[in-house]
């Protein structure tokens, strides 16, 4: 009888951890802010005029550097394809729109992915977080639906572009928040990528600082980012070669960099 | 009235002054015991055989016993379910019988994609057996199911065709009317009193530079699962057989996990019983 009783004490206070250890979810920062930058890819706000071309395009040339888009948009989909591992593995959604999948029962789940970055060496052996920094991000499922939103906080983050994707001179360093709005399913690969991308903080390369607050946008591998202008924002589709759309509250525009004209 | 007092006392002193020599899985007045979700133990020196436990005794309070379902499964979903339960008689006096049954499952899951998962159950059970008159049996049972799951497996494919339990508390009656001396009919409840969530957590590495940590909980979509059934119990000296049917919640027999879907419900099992 006494290992019985034993046996109970043991299986209560297990238990009675299970219980109180409860999941905290935590709340996806900016939700607010994202979505409205997020509804702005979709209707732009500003306008555009042909009469402006020649300095709308100028001004695209100048934006385009500090997005760090050689670089930035496939590292960004390489954290959600890794987070589309790990969620696939734990048979957790991995859509935000899909219908939720009871299977009987209801999942919730918070995942913490840890990235070390890459360091400007890249030494072999180990990754070091402590010399090349960090990536932390954070994904939830509440109630059997994936949040659009994974966030994180990138620390030190050093990368050698040429080690990263072997076609871009230089040494980055990141410093700050980030969110990864989904678009659509988490990706299994770059190619398959649908995300808003939100950051602020400190983005160099070569120690020039680039920018401190940016947004992009991926979808099946077409990249667009907002550009200010006097009324709102209109929305730049980049192109191959030296084709740009420019989609604004007005209609849409295809123009041509070269040319420094649009029709 | 005063005649039901007395064939009451008349039986709980019979009962009390011939116990100690019957033999434990017959009552002092030869009736062979149902043991299938009772407070009886199969008696000292006793294999029994069943097609949904072995347990073997080792004395006349105390058994010990695996489930072979739950080692079959192996057959039909990608886990490897080794188990074990002891009961042990703690009261036998009269016409009451109690019993304590700790049970441990532990469901090892391998996928297709290498990520592993372990999902622990340990039913405590409390039984409680009355002989209400000389051949009805009140059956009573709490038990509380406590179940964790560690891993980053697909947790889906443990769910046994839906059903995942965390914390659970269920209770049961089977009310059991002796016809012969080996045929009775059963009526038999079970209701799931209280349904916690399933809590599950892994970490892993994802590649050389990426680790994750996943923290979750399962809720199941039917909080309080229940069945009726009736049926019939052959208690001949070397083979039992329960056989019954009815509707609401299948209960899974041994982790007692719910099947998360009304329905008709079979129940039912085959036993030799081998004295060594």
């Amino acid at each position: 009888m006494r290992r019985f009783l034993l046996a109970f004490e043991v299986l209560v206070a297990t238990g009675g951890a299970a219980c109180v250890s409860r999941l905290e979810i935590p709340a996806p920062p900016m939700q607010e802010e994202t979505q409205a930058i997020a509804a702005i890819y979709d209707l732009p706000t500003g306008s555009f005029g042909l009469g402006n071309a020649q300095s709308t395009l100028s001004s695209v040339s100048a934006a385009v550097p500090a997005l760090a888009l050689d670089w930035l948009p496939n590292y960004a989909s390489g954290l959600l394809t890794a987070l589309e591992d790990r969620i696939k593995s734990s048979g957790l959604p991995d859509n935000p729109d899909a219908t939720v999948e009871t299977h009987y029962f209801i999942l919730s789940a918070v995942i913490a992915l840890n990235r070390v970055c890459l360091g400007w060496d890249n030494p072999p052996g180990p990754p070091d977080a402590a010399t090349n920094g960090s990536i932390a991000l954070t994904a939830v499922v509440e109630n059997g639906r994936l949040h659009p939103e994974s966030w994180g906080t990138a620390t030190g983050c050093k990368l050698n572009l040429m080690a990263l994707n072997g076609a871009t001179m230089g040494n980055a360093t990141i410093n700050g928040t980030l969110i990864l709005y989904l678009l659509g399913p988490l990706p299994g690969s770059d190619s398959q990528a649908r995300f808003l991308f939100t950051f602020d903080g400190t983005l160099a390369v070569d120690n020039q600082t680039l920018s401190t607050s940016i947004d992009f946008r991926v979808f099946d591998g077409l990249l667009a980012f907002r550009l200010p202008v006097s009324d709102g924002d209109i929305i730049v589709e980049l192109g191959t070669g030296s084709s740009v759309t420019l989609r604004a509250s007005n209609g849409t525009f295809r123009c041509d960099f070269s040319a420094l004209s649009c029709q | 009235m005063a005649r039901v007092a007395v064939r009451w006392m008349a039986l709980g002193a019979a009962l009390l002054a011939v116990g100690s020599v019957a033999h434990a899985d017959e009552t002092a007045d030869g009736l062979p015991k149902l043991t299938y979700r009772t407070a009886y133990v199969v008696g000292r020196n006793t294999l029994y055989l069943g097609l949904l436990a072995f347990e073997y005794g080792f004395t006349d309070r105390l058994e010990i016993g695996s489930d072979p379902p739950s080692w079959a499964a192996r057959t039909v979903i990608p886990v490897l379910i080794p188990n074990l339960h002891v009961m042990e008689t703690i009261l036998d006096q009269g016409p009451v019988t109690f019993s304590v049954r700790l049970a441990g499952y532990w469901a090892q899951l391998q996928t297709h994609d290498g990520s592993s998962g372990s999902l622990v159950a340990t039913p405590l059970s409390l039984f409680g057996s009355l002989r209400l008159w000389d051949r009805i049996w009140l059956h009573g049972e709490g038990t509380f199911v406590y179940v964790r799951a560690l891993g980053s497996g697909d947790y889906t494919e443990l769910h046994f065709g839906g059903g995942i339990a965390g914390i659970t508390v269920q209770a049961g009656a089977m009310l059991e009317c002796r016809l012969t001396r080996i045929f009775s009919l059963t009526a038999t409840v079970r209701y799931q009193v209280y349904t916690g969530d399933l809590a599950f957590e892994g970490s892993g590495s994802i590649d050389p530079y990426t680790t994750a940590q996943v923290n979750g909980r399962a809720m199941e979509v039917v909080s309080h699962p229940w069945q009726a059934i009736g049926g019939v119990a052959l208690l001949w000296k070397h083979i039992h057989l329960v056989l019954g049917a009815g509707y609401g919640y299948y209960f899974l027999p041994g982790p007692d996990i719910a099947y998360p879907k009304r329905t008709i419900v079979p129940d039912g099992n085959f036993a030799v019983v081998i004295p060594l």
